[in-house]
């Protein structure tokens, strides 16, 4: 049946089950690549997009639980200060091995970011902790939060 | 790993003397051709080779050979060329290539062999480029290609000031004849401006947009998805399944049992594998309707095997003596009867665990079906994945 959902600002209708889960309706009905299919179980984080600006695992709810709310994902995080800044934060850390997982990082970690302006170690660790690397490079996730943390408030001041 | 080290080792000899089969021209010689890849909606310009176009404007398109899984090789390689080649790394585009070993020379990822297999001959590669550029600007000029040198991007004759842009040579040397690779004069590494530097990866402004990128991003016109269920068990085969209950499933375009085993006979492990296909229009319902599969599995030869299995045969084999040293210091048997009291011998059981090299990407593959069949996949080897 016909979904109305709002995607990176846009309204976006799509026929599909009411099941489907967001990920397959942003990957191959609305050609949104950038949210990835890594477990299917929400165990790898490669798909996390956000629902009303929280990190969900796009593959692990029905699209029919959407409803009225608003969905980012990588390719619209820039229109989000702290997204951007994580974006050029990852560039400058050349954060990125095989690159796989970074969207999803980047869009856990705005979630982070959205509510915790100095994110300790602690905290990182703690958020991204469902959000895995088969490159581990957790060091430089790690420093590219804490650098994007700092131009945020910098911007702010 | 034991076997993945002699394929590195046999592929590197095999590399050399491929190039030495060449007349000489080393392996440059083969990787060398003339007009050598044309990717779709490519620019009507010449390639110097098959690495290196210059356009009109001094972009450098430069073909990057191996996969990229991570260690950064889509990168590193082009550098190399470049470096040779003498461009700005900002003027440069890079490029994956097609799988084409006969024009790319090896193309593979595993054994860390990427930079020794390849940093002369691709110097090699990118200093012939230059050079031809050289000798383009000379012709032009009316002048000997040694007198003049290059700053990046350009051909400089310091006798008469003057100076000509790659982008303004590049059709001009596309025609000259290819020098041997032997004779092409390199760098001295002092005067590196690129290998050696900090270079972020290629891919990055991609990778942190969201953009495609990756082998599961590719589409195509009108594309249908299929998932494939082997069997739980390496080299099982099917007897039967519930094929026309899966084909009434929502979205369902086919099902069908694959009989890979009758083309791949015996008890290959990696060799195709049965199992049964089930196409739909999109990949989300193909899967859902594998969950409604039933199939009868004739497991095979390996159904027994088990991790308690190998533990108990390694436990065994370990009892044994060696099949073969790898290293041999000393003898072990001699030393451990010299330690007096045997409480003071040194004990220890080692195990690995099995584990798989699995990467967070599915395994893949987008095929276009005309009167050949395209694929596009990640590729670790012919046989594995990657990006």
């Amino acid at each position: 049946m016909p979904y109305t959902i709002q995607v990176n600002g846009v309204k976006r209708t799509v026929d599909v089950d009411g099941d489907m889960p967001p990920l397959w309706v942003l990957r191959d009905e609305l050609d949104l690549k950038g949210a990835k299919f890594g477990c299917g179980i929400g165990l790898c984080g490669a798909c996390t997009v956000h629902v009303d600006g929280t990190a969900v695992r796009s593959c692990s709810l029905p699209v029919s639980r959407i409803g009225s709310s608003t969905v980012v994902t990588i390719e619209g995080i820039a229109a989000d200060p702290v997204g951007r800044k994580l974006q050029a934060a990852w560039l400058a850390i050349d954060v990125p091995q095989c690159g796989y997982c970074q969207a999803g990082q980047i869009m856990q970690a705005a979630d982070l970011l959205s509510s915790t302006a100095r994110p300790t170690d602690a905290d990182i660790d703690s958020a991204m902790m469902g959000n895995v690397c088969r490159c581990c490079s957790y060091t430089r996730i790690r420093a590219a939060i804490k650098k994007a943390a700092l131009m945020h408030r910098a911007e702010a001041e | 790993m034991n076997a993945m080290t002699r394929e590195c080792g046999r592929s590197r000899r095999a590399f050399l003397k491929a190039g030495v089969a060449a007349g000489g021209g080393l392996v440059l010689h083969a990787m060398l051709p003339r007009f050598a890849y044309a990717a779709p909606n490519e620019p009507a310009y010449p390639p110097l080779n098959a690495f290196i176009r210059i356009a009109p404007d001094g972009i450098v398109n430069i073909m990057s050979k191996n996969p990229e899984i991570g260690q950064g090789i889509k990168t590193m390689l082009p550098m190399v060329i470049a470096e040779e080649l003498d461009v700005a790394w900002s003027n440069v585009r890079v490029e994956q290539a097609p799988l084409d070993p006969a024009k790319f020379g090896r193309q593979f990822a595993g054994g860390s062999m990427a930079t020794p297999l390849n940093y002369e001959p691709l110097r090699r590669v990118g200093a012939a480029g230059r050079l031809m550029l050289i000798t383009a600007a000379a012709q032009e000029w009316a002048v000997e290609p040694s007198e003049c040198r290059t700053e990046p991007g350009f051909v400089l004759h310091p006798a008469s000031g003057r100076s000509a842009a790659y982008g303004t040579l590049a059709s001009k040397a596309a025609r000259l004849p290819v020098p041997d690779p032997k004779r092409v004069p390199l760098k001295d590494p002092k005067d590196f401006r690129i290998i050696g530097k900090p270079i972020p990866g290629v891919d990055n402004p991609k990778i942190v947009t969201g953009q495609k990128l990756f082998g599961i991003d590719v589409t195509m016109p009108g594309m249908v998805y299929a998932v494939f269920q082997k069997c739980p068990v390496f080299g099982g085969t099917v007897n039967s399944a519930n094929i026309d209950q899966i084909k009434k499933q929502p979205g369902v375009i086919d099902a069908f049992i694959v009989r890979a085993r009758d083309a791949n006979p015996g008890s290959d492990p990696q060799g195709a594998s049965d199992g049964v296909a089930i196409v739909a229009k999109n990949w989300w319902l193909a899967d859902r309707a594998r969950e409604k599969l039933q199939v009868s599995w004739d497991e095979g030869p390996f159904a027994t095997q088990s991790s308690d299995g190998f533990a108990k045969e390694a436990a065994r084999l370990a009892q044994e003596n060696p099949a073969s040293y790898l290293r041999r210091d000393g003898d072990v048997a001699i030393a451990l009867a010299r330690i007096s009291h045997s409480s003071r011998r040194p004990s220890a059981v080692l195990q690995f665990l099995e584990s798989l090299q699995v990467l967070t990407s599915p395994r893949h593959v987008t095929g276009w079906m005309g009167r050949k069949t395209d694929c596009f996949l990640p590729l670790l080897h012919r046989t594995a994945v990657g990006r």
